[in-house]
């Protein structure tokens, strides 16, 4: 059941104002030389009573070592906490940090956000204008009233009578269709005298 | 009023209903009143802005209880993807002015002869400043065999300045692991330290694998980069004119191609060069708004053209760096650039 209601509806302008938006980047060129996990380090908070952290201390007994073992490059950190909720911390290379709650959330569900965690950038979670990004759109440069343009145009004396006379243009696409039905009328009529 | 009592209640009871009371909704879906946010955010502003005037204290990552060393040090050359010498690259993260410190906190406890048994970075930073510093002239030279050494110099002074050094530094994570004075470390101090990481491998894994390191984090920083930007041409007229008489040609013809706005506020040119009816080059993207700065956009278009630094030359080979003929050979200088022996280099 939807209880949002009386929530106020945010129009994606208002929602840029606020959280801002960005294109696709990613830090220090990362990729074109080699692949550089951005994930730093993490740390896992929880209690070791609290009913609230039961899926973080199920989650540490199996699961950890494995991610631990897959992912050298990510220091992790346990840290235990008398009766707080637990939750991550996620510490990235380029100096962002993620802090998400895991509190009364099952194993698998934090199987899934540590690997959200693991792969992202660091960077905040703004909107994202676009999926690919250049910094140079175009390599001919933009379009202006001189590009493909007949330099003898530049030297013309004016008034001048070829430059001023109607464009004689080709067949249109329009007047080539008319034609092609016309044709087709005339064979069928062809066709249907000759049946009769 | 002419309603009974009992129907008034009723009517006040229905029109209640379907609402339910504000402050347990924001209770449990966190709905805030709208002068929230604007608060929040003016609030951080100002943290940023002290943070920015150095009004906010600043503990260093490894003040906190979450805090290995000799994980973070492990972690450091699994992330890059590197085998390093563990006790060098210890070496290499520590700061001289670290040592100072403990010397001096060591003496103000009662310690006379404080039994520190570490050396600074100051050699391995020397060591490896050399061999970015070699390995990026010989790859841009390789990379750019036309540039003249001019603009060679100019590239590598721009890949080892310390703002980009400081940059990578950052990027690979050295702020934590460097043990220096101050907190956060300074350009300088991060700088020294990546030169020694530099060195600390060339020590463990051997140069080539260290040039494949410096080419990965360093030399990828000129992608996306204009070399004209880094590298700024003063006078291209007079280049183009002193190569051109150089070389034993004729002098550059200016030829006005396009005008448009003549005596306007608006009037803009385009100019294209010519020697000895040549086509050389033209204002293709850039024109001018007076007939001088559109000959001085084609001059220096004609120069990106000479020198093969077109927008729509190809990328720089990364993934080969082994194609690439690296040696100790100059490029041509600026003031003795031959066009009969730049066109008979070919890149590829």
């Amino acid at each position: 059941m939807c209880l949002l209601w009386n929530l106020p509806k945010m129009s994606s302008r208002t929602w840029s104002l606020f959280w801002g938006s960005r294109f696709v980047k990613t830090p220090l060129q990362n990729g074109i030389g080699r692949y550089v996990q951005q994930l730093q380090r993490i740390t896992l908070k929880f209690c070791k009573t609290h009913g609230g952290s039961q899926g973080m201390r199920d989650y540490i007994e199996k699961e950890l070592i494995h991610f631990a073992k897959e992912n050298p490059g990510v220091v992790v950190y346990v840290k235990p906490r008398r009766h707080r909720s637990p939750c991550l911390k996620a510490e990235y290379l380029n100096g962002g940090e993620e802090y998400i709650s895991m509190h009364r959330l099952p194993a698998d569900d934090i199987v899934r956000w540590m690997a959200y965690l693991r792969g992202r950038s660091g960077y905040p979670t703004d909107r994202i204008r676009k999926d690919q990004h250049t910094d140079h759109p175009s390599i001919q440069g933009p379009w202006t009233p001189w590009l493909h343009r007949d330099p003898q145009t530049n030297v013309a004396q004016y008034p001048n009578e070829d430059l001023s006379c109607v464009e004689v243009m080709g067949r249109s696409a329009t007047e080539e269709l008319r034609e092609m039905f016309k044709k087709q009328k005339l064979v069928s009529s062809y066709k249907r005298s000759v049946e009769s | 009023m002419s309603l009974p009592k009992a129907f008034q209640l009723l009517r006040f009871t229905t029109y209640v209903a379907p609402r339910r009371l504000i402050s347990a909704t924001a209770c449990t879906y966190g709905i805030k009143s709208r002068w929230q946010m604007p608060y929040r955010v003016t609030l951080k502003n100002r943290m940023k802005e002290m943070e920015k005037k150095g009004l906010l204290p600043t503990n260093a990552r490894s003040d906190f209880i979450e805090w290995n060393y000799d994980s973070e040090i492990y972690a450091f050359g699994k992330r890059l993807h590197e085998e390093f010498d563990e006790s060098l690259l210890r070496q290499a993260l520590i700061d001289p002015s670290y040592i100072t410190r403990e010397t001096l906190r060591q003496q103000e406890l009662g310690v006379e002869v404080p039994a520190l048994q570490m050396s600074g970075n100051s050699e391995l930073s020397t060591e490896g400043k050399d061999i970015i510093f070699d390995y990026a002239t010989k790859f841009v030279r390789a990379t750019h065999r036309v540039l003249p050494e001019e603009g060679v110099s100019a590239l590598v002074d721009y890949l080892t300045s310390e703002e980009l050094l400081s940059e990578i530094g950052h990027g690979i994570g050295l702020k934590d692991l460097i043990l220096t004075e101050e907190y956060p470390p300074s350009q300088v101090t991060v700088v020294n330290a990546f030169q020694s990481v530099v060195a600390v491998l060339n020590r463990s894994s051997g140069l080539s694998r260290c040039h494949i390191f410096v080419k990965d984090f360093v030399l990828t920083q000129l992608v996306g980069k204009n070399i004209y930007d880094i590298w700024k041409i003063e006078d291209p007229v007079s280049i183009l004119s002193n190569i051109l008489l150089q070389n034993g040609r004729e002098a550059f013809e200016p030829r006005l191609v396009f005008q448009s706005g003549k005596n306007t506020i608006q009037a803009v040119y385009q100019v294209a060069v010519y020697c000895e009816k040549q086509f050389m080059g033209t204002g293709m993207k850039w024109y001018g708004e007076t007939v001088n700065a559109a000959v001085e956009q084609a001059a220096w278009d004609a120069l990106s053209r000479l020198f093969q630094t077109t927008e729509a030359v190809s990328p720089i080979p990364f993934e080969k760096p082994e194609q690439l003929n690296l040696n100790d050979n100059k490029n041509m200088p600026i003031d003795n650039w031959s066009i009969d022996r730049a066109s008979n280099i070919v890149m590829c």
